[in-house]
């Protein structure tokens, strides 16, 4: 029970940490929104080892945080790119993907939903000229991501993460 | 890997169709989603916005020259001139778009 306790706010502070580190890596210049997506880690963790309300959980509060640090509109991005994300890579765990498409599908999906919100709040929908270059950074930092994942999960096991 | 390259090649085709856009010859400025202004590309103008952000058009394209947010990714979103482009300043709510009438 202890365990489950701190494993899990383990993967809260995790989950925050790495999304305050991605933040602090340089904007490239003419491409607003590009992003490490290291905070998606913890939650495809959560959602490979533990279970799905622990992920959703863990969007919810980088959302909550992201209001607190950054304001309204950035909790809203984040709620909807982050729930949108957990939801898809759920239903492709299902299926017994492997983990790069899974951790693409949350990148892209993630980036996907953060426009839409902006669509959606501001009534523009053309904002969506900006997907060509999410959906190809999603895809390179989702492999990133899921090659990060594969190579952590062992040592993690064995310190106790699991079930 | 079929599915990689799938949603690879179907963002390059996206890429190629928004790129191909012709020049803009208006732009708009709205915060909180009402529209502020809406000027022409080539006549100079500087907009400084009562939320902080400030928008410069030089003539031949428009940009967030300064804000005082603190991310700062509208200014670093860089020169619009084609239409369709756009720029936000999330914290302070701007969005800069290019049109053609």
């Amino acid at each position: 029970m202890t365990r489950r306790i701190t494993r899990t706010a383990l993967l809260f502070s995790l989950c925050i940490i790495l999304s305050v580190v991605e933040s602090a890596f340089l904007t490239l210049p003419t491409l607003p929104g590009v992003k490490l997506g290291l905070s998606n880690l913890p939650v495809m963790y959560s959602l490979y080892t533990v279970n799905f309300p622990l992920a959703l959980s863990l969007c919810l509060a980088r959302s909550l945080f992201a209001f607190i640090t950054r304001g309204f509109s950035a909790c809203l991005l984040s709620l909807a790119g982050g729930c949108l994300s957990v939801l898809l890579m759920q239903l492709l765990l299902k299926t017994r993907s492997s983990i790069a498409l899974v951790s693409v599908t949350g990148g892209i999906s993630h980036n996907v939903g953060q426009l839409a919100a902006v669509s959606l709040l501001w009534s523009t929908p053309s904002v969506f000229s900006l997907s060509p270059v999410l959906i190809i950074s999603g895809t390179v930092f989702g492999i990133l991501n899921a090659v990060l994942l594969r190579v952590t999960i062992p040592y993690l096991k064995k310190i106790g993460g699991g079930k | 890997m079929i599915i990689l390259t799938l949603i690879l090649a179907i963002a390059g085709i996206l890429f190629v169709i928004f790129k191909n856009g012709s020049h803009g010859t208006l732009y708009e400025v709205s915060v909180n989603g009402k529209e502020v202004c809406r000027e022409s590309i080539y006549k100079k103008h500087r907009i400084p916005l009562e939320c902080g952000a400030v928008i410069v058009c030089d003539g031949e394209g428009v940009y967030f020259d300064s804000s005082d947010c603190p991310d700062l990714v509208c200014v670093n979103t860089g020169r619009l001139t084609r239409e369709g482009e756009w720029a936000a300043c999330l914290p302070n709510e701007v969005f800069l778009k290019v049109v053609s009438k």
